[in-house]
């Protein structure tokens, strides 16, 4: 697996490749495994792991300074740690419950936020919704990545940019999102 | 607040504010109340666009891994990489096109969104719900249906307590099947694989000529009314710079389902009773049988053998629920109702909603 093709990749937004990483996923169920947890588990904690390492590269948080596989093995022991610790701390052997809780965007009223920002975005054009999603997300950066965006200068992409988020605001107000606070 | 201090607070928040000018900010939203709101509804919006990502993402992940379960040994099995890798994300049961398996059978379109190019005549677009839509299958006042009711008439009854299923109820298809389109220069109908992933799609146009990428390939796309193959682009074309607009194309996935052929080699019985539902195969003689138990109609039951990747998958829709039927077990099994969510095989039945892809536009 050629590793900077793949990050380059997903830096541009292209997953084609990112079910590739699976191949390193019975390294950390085995891991899992040797440290009082279930294969389950260990699969649930790779995907966790996958989806950290994605949503980094997508944000400009992984720097490739470490190889992919040593990457994804950080993640995975820093979490099951930390759910080790949990479990201790709260008396509770139910890893399933922690993981849940951490799915399900931490209660309703996020739930509600993320609906209504669902239903705020569809009514934007697809190049707008490209466009705030590449920079509320991935934290893009004009300068640097109009083209992968499609523009042909740094300035029309924030001009864009602009003109989205003026009609994404315009749609909302300070009493609808404090309602869902 | 206006349009300046909109992009003020998306450039705090993007962290390109510095020196002065953050200062200057930070006095301020220490002291203006509208600001201190604005900046709320900016921290807002961007928290639901992380929501809203942060799911898509974890959603993708679950297919990634579907998509590797199904690659035996190597990452390049092209005929394995389309339907494993499907977006399940935020799959809505809306109207899909039904495009009949003719060469150059007219197309339909679902929904509302008939194509209204003037040169497309209306005769040959209608139409058609999904048939996992049509839940009513029993009410349609349809010819095949009045004409299945004939046959099942004949049928019925003639095996003390089966009913024999009307063969035209028993389908076999292929998954997937080669790639054909419609186009009127607003709407693309895609015809043989309603699984590909939005993302591994792009549209782009040079001139007045448009091609569609699918999972890096490219196609041009003719302003072909009827059904045509959809053929690699053998020319050559300069991708590396183009401009995204405004401007989309819809795309409509054909549902492959309705098209099926009639599938000649199995015979499909019906034990009506209140109980759970059940299937087991006979098989007398090399003829296959499979017999269902269950409170249902005859009429409202079509089963479907899907030849994929070497394998057979067996499914029955009754009454517009779609059940898997796992194996060919000659001893009684529960039927497994269908849930939508798990990325398999089974996503084929579901009416796909159309996408909007937008032009990019290649510079030359």
């Amino acid at each position: 697996m050629n590793e900077k093709k793949l990050i380059e990749k997903l830096q541009n937004g292209d997953e084609s490749d990112v079910y590739k990483l699976y191949t390193y996923r019975p390294i950390i169920v085995k891991w899992v495994q040797k440290n009082n947890g279930t294969e389950e588990e260990g699969q649930d904690l790779f995907q966790e792991a996958l989806f950290v390492f994605v949503k980094n590269v997508k944000s400009g948080k992984y720097h490739h300074d470490s190889k992919i596989s040593t990457y994804l093995m950080g993640i995975c022991k820093n979490q099951w740690y930390k759910k080790l610790r949990d479990n201790r701390e709260h008396h509770s052997d139910n890893l399933q419950d922690n993981e849940k809780i951490e799915e399900n965007d931490d209660g309703p009223n996020e739930l509600s936020l993320k609906s209504y920002v669902k239903a705020l975005m569809e009514g934007l054009s697809e190049s707008c919704r490209k466009l705030v999603t590449a920079r509320f997300y991935e934290n893009a950066i004009w300068e640097k990545d109009y083209l992968r965006l499609g523009y042909t200068s740094s300035q029309s992409a924030r001009q864009q940019f602009s003109v989205c988020l003026s009609k994404l605001r315009g749609n909302t107000s300070y009493d609808e999102l404090l309602a869902l606070d | 607040m206006g349009k300046m201090g909109t992009e003020l607070i998306d450039k705090f928040f993007a962290n390109e504010l510095e020196g002065q000018e953050l200062r200057d900010f930070e006095k301020r939203l220490a002291e203006d109340e509208e600001l201190q709101k604005e900046v709320f509804i900016l921290k807002k919006l961007r928290e639901g666009i992380e929501q809203i990502e942060d799911a898509n993402l974890r959603e993708r992940i679950v297919q990634y891994e579907e998509k590797y379960d199904s690659t035996p040994t190597t990452f390049l099995r092209p005929t394995q990489i389309g339907w494993v890798s499907g977006i399940a994300a935020s799959i809505l049961i809306v109207g899909v096109i039904y495009v009949n398996f003719k060469p150059d059978a007219p197309i339909e379109l679902s929904g509302n969104e008939q194509i209204e190019d003037p040169e497309v005549p209306q005769d040959t677009i209608r139409v058609q719900p999904h048939p996992i839509e049509d839940r009513r299958l029993a009410d349609r006042d349809s010819s095949a249906i009045k004409s299945a009711n004939n046959v099942l008439k004949k049928h019925s009854l003639a095996m003390g307590g089966q009913t024999v299923i009307p063969a035209q109820q028993v389908m076999i298809l292929n998954y997937p099947q080669s790639l054909k389109y419609a186009f009127d220069g607003k709407n693309i109908a895609l015809y043989g694989d309603p699984l590909i992933p939005a993302l591994q799609m792009d549209v782009f146009k040079n001139k007045d000529n448009y091609y569609l990428s699918i999972k890096g390939n490219l196609y041009e796309i003719g302003p072909e009314k009827r059904l045509s193959q959809l053929e690699p682009f053998s020319g050559s074309l300069n991708l590396d710079s183009y401009q995204t607009t405004e401007d989309e194309l819809t795309l409509k996935f054909a549902d492959i389902i309705s098209p099926a052929d009639q599938d000649t080699n199995l015979e499909v019985k019906l034990v009506k009773t209140m109980t759970t539902p059940t299937y087991y195969f006979e098989n007398n003689q090399g003829n296959e049988s499979l017999v269902i138990i269950g409170n249902f109609d005859p009429e409202g039951v079509k089963v479907y053998t899907v030849n994929h990747v070497g394998g057979r998958y067996c499914f029955a829709l009754i009454n517009g629920d779609l059940y898997r039927i796992p194996d060919r077990s000659q001893t009684k099994q529960p039927m497994e109702r269908v849930n939508f969510s798990r990325n398999d095989l089974s996503r084929i039945f579901q009416p796909r909603q159309e996408i909007k892809l937008p032009i990019n536009i290649i510079k030359n």
